[in-house]
Formats: C-alpha cells, sequence, structure tokens
C-alpha cells in the first residue's frame, strides 16, 4: 500500500472516522518493521496496543456455581422412618419450650408495668439516681415516646442533681431528635450544663440532630474563656458541622 | 442459551476483562480484583444469563459499572492524597527495552490523564477491537458521541506519548 494512502488514513484514525477494516489495515501495514519510518511515533504506539492485548491474567477466576439438578432420590424407607420420629421429638420439645416462653413473656410484661408506673412524673423524684438511669435505659428500648415519659426525660437532663443521671438521659434522648421539644432542650441544656462530659455529650446531640439555631451558643463556648478547652474544640467542630 | 455454552463464552473473556479493567483502574491488583467480583456476580444471577443475546456485553457493561464505584472510592482517598498523582515523564524506561511488565505501567501512564469514559472507549476499540455497536453496548453513548470521544482520546493519548518521548530524548 502507498505511503501516502497509510498517512491519510492515520488522519482518519485521530478523527475517530476510521473502520474496524483501516485499523486492521494499519495495523497489518505496521506490523512490518520496514514500514515503520512511514510514521514512527503511530508504529510505536500502535505496537503496544497490540502488545497490550496479548496481556494476560494469571490469577484463576471464581468458578460457576453448577445449576441445580434435581436429583430422583433412593433413600431406604427406614431413614424416612427415623426422620420422622426426630421430627415429632422435636416437635413436642419446641411446644414444652414455647409453653415456658409464655410464662417469660408474662414476667416481662409485669416488670414493663413496673417501670411505667416508676415513670409518671411524680414519681421519678422519689427514685434513687440508679433506679432514675434504669428509667432513662427503659426509654431506649423504646420506638416511641409519649409526652409525659418525654418531659420527664427532659427534666432529668436539665435539672437531675447527679451527673451520670443527665449523661444518661441526654443520651437517651438523642433517638428522639426529630421532635422539636427534644431539640430545645439539648440547646437549653446545654446553655445551663457545667460538666465538660455532658457539655461534649450535648454538642455531640445537637450537632447529631442538625439544630442550626445552636450555633451563637456553640460560637459562645467558643469564645468564652472559663470554658473547658476539649468543650471549646469540640463546639467549634460542631459549628463547622452546621454551618 | 445452553448454560455450558454461555459458561465457556464468558469464561473465554477472562483476559479481555481484565486489561478493560486494569485500563479502567490503573491498578492490577485491584482490576484482579474487579474481574473476580465480575465473575461472582454474573454467577450469581445466572437466570437473567439464559435470557442474554451478547453474555459479553453483559459482563463488560458489569465490569465497567464495577470499576465505576471502585473508582469513586478511591477518588475519595485520593481528594486526601494529592501527591499520588505521578508526573508523566517519572519513572519511565526507555521504549526500546519494553518489557512485558513496564509495559502496563506505560500503558497506564499514556491513558493516564484521560477521563475514564475515553480511556474505557479507547480501550475497547483500539486494544480490543470492539464495533461501535458493541462499545455502544457497553457504555451507553450513542454512535456518533462515541467517534468524538474517541477522536479525542486517540488525540490525547499522542500527545502524552510525545511528553514522555521528549522526556526520554532529554535524559539521554
Amino acid at each position: 500500500m502507498k505511503t501516502e494512502e497509510i498517512k491519510r488514513l492515520i488522519e482518519k484514525y485521530y478523527e475517530g472516522e476510521t473502520s474496524l477494516e483501516e485499523e486492521k489495515t494499519l495495523r497489518e501495514y505496521f506490523s512490518n518493521k520496514k514500514n515503520k519510518q512511514t510514521d514512527p511515533e503511530f508504529a510505536e504506539l500502535i505496537s503496544m496496543f497490540s502488545e497490550y492485548e496479548s496481556l494476560n491474567m494469571e490469577e484463576e477466576i471464581p468458578i460457576p456455581r453448577e445449576p441445580k439438578v434435581r436429583k430422583i432420590n433412593s433413600v431406604p424407607w427406614y431413614y424416612s422412618a427415623a426422620a420422622a420420629i426426630v421430627l415429632l421429638m422435636v416437635g413436642f420439645f419446641i411446644g414444652d419450650k414455647m409453653n415456658n416462653s409464655d410464662q417469660q413473656i408474662s414476667e416481662l410484661n409485669n416488670e414493663i408495668q413496673q417501670i411505667k408506673s416508676m415513670m409518671s412524673y411524680n414519681k421519678v423524684a422519689y427514685l434513687t439516681p440508679s433506679e432514675r438511669i434504669q428509667v432513662t435505659y427503659e426509654v431506649r428500648e423504646m420506638d416511641s415516646i409519649d409526652l409525659e415519659t418525654m418531659t420527664i426525660l427532659i427534666d432529668l437532663m436539665q435539672f437531675d442533681e447527679n451527673t451520670n443521671v443527665r449523661l444518661s438521659a441526654t443520651e437517651a434522648l438523642i433517638k428522639f431528635n426529630q421532635n422539636d421539644l427534644v431539640r430545645e432542650s439539648f440547646l437549653r441544656a446545654l446553655k445551663k450544663e457545667t460538666d465538660p462530659v455532658i457539655q461534649v455529650k450535648l454538642i455531640d446531640a445537637i450537632v447529631k440532630s442538625k439544630e442550626a439555631s445552636a450555633i451563637p451558643e456553640l460560637q459562645k463556648i467558643v469564645d468564652s474563656e472559663e470554658q473547658n478547652p476539649a468543650v471549646q474544640q469540640r463546639a467549634a467542630y460542631g459549628i463547622t458541622q452546621l454551618i | 442459551m445452553d448454560y455450558q455454552v454461555i459458561n465457556q463464552r464468558l469464561t473465554a473473556i477472562k483476559n479481555k476483562l481484565f486489561r478493560v479493567a486494569l485500563t479502567m483502574l490503573k491498578n492490577e491488583e485491584e482490576a484482579k480484583d474487579a474481574v473476580q467480583d465480575t465473575y461472582l456476580k454474573i454467577w450469581s444471577q445466572k437466570e437473567k444469563l439464559n435470557e442474554l443475546e451478547m453474555p459479553e456485553a453483559f459482563a463488560m457493561r458489569m465490569l465497567k459499572n464495577l470499576c465505576i464505584d471502585r473508582l469513586r472510592v478511591n477518588q475519595k482517598r485520593r481528594m486526601v492524597n494529592m501527591e499520588e498523582q505521578t508526573d508523566l515523564s517519572e519513572n519511565i524506561t526507555p521504549f526500546q527495552t519494553v518489557s512485558f511488565d513496564n509495559l502496563k505501567d506505560l500503558m497506564i501512564k499514556l491513558f493516564q490523564t484521560l477521563p475514564d469514559q475515553q480511556r474505557m472507549v479507547i480501550h475497547l476499540r483500539d486494544i480490543e477491537h470492539c464495533t461501535y455497536e458493541e462499545i455502544q453496548e457497553v457504555t451507553g453513548l450513542t454512535i456518533n458521541n462515541i467517534r468524538v470521544v474517541l477522536s479525542r482520546a486517540r488525540k490525547s493519548v499522542r500527545a502524552n506519548y510525545q511528553k514522555i518521548k521528549n522526556y526520554e530524548n532529554r535524559g539521554n
């Protein structure tokens, strides 16, 4: 083939206009070393391409799972009989268990009732700190929260004299942060909270609930000179998350 | 189509899939993983396979998607580590002594600056010699688009090649 023809094809190649046939022509032309001078650059590129084409993967590929074939089974009759007996026994065993678990469920129900009654607003005040923490743990198990329980929890978070109770109440409330009251209460609690651990927890809760209105308060903490440095750091981080 | 036939046809394109993955991912280990993943995924939905006209194109499309997933994950990592971007001219051995191992590196360098789509198209065309219809099947681009993408890719590869070559001459 004429050199001119080849040069024209190369131009066409760079425009994306060549057919597979023409590209094959080019490859074959340049596979002859004598022709390299027509366009050394193109010759090297195309030879690299063909070398790359022969590159193989040494690794094995995963073996396909065989399609399921239904086997016609010829199991001796006594196997079936034995299986039936075993099944029957398992059945009895499970039945027995079920009765037991019914009993357990009713016990559990009782316990829940007791805790529910602990949670009425007036009674919380008479509970010991560990019982109050127990209340917050019960709330964590709940999928939804009623107004009374929420109020109790918010009170515990803001006003409880015991740090652990306040911390635990905060943690329990994070789950319900889609509720406006809860979100506001985080901010209120943060304003009066002095314990660094709870402050950090509250900042996290605010960040988690994406409460952008808390930014000024967080800024105050950052600017304040009395605050614990770790809390300030957390607040600064919180601001970056909320902006 | 018979299940055994499909199996054979898919197993036969193992190396092709590997090369495409290498071009896309620029890393041999990752390319191997991507190929393995592709096969696992295909075997796990082989009920679908029986209905396919072109199991090869199906496998290639699946590989492409897996590669893109991997690239996304890598991109997040790379944004953190910008130094990873190597200079085109670095660590290149002269063309005269292209051995098989640095051929891989060389190809990766030639394709390095190309966007993912261009790399895919030029590879399918110039290394695997796919028809435009096949490329369309895999990439979802129209044939006119494929021409444009291919032309750009070829020109960029030429430019990259010249850069590497120039550096090499300066070095000698």
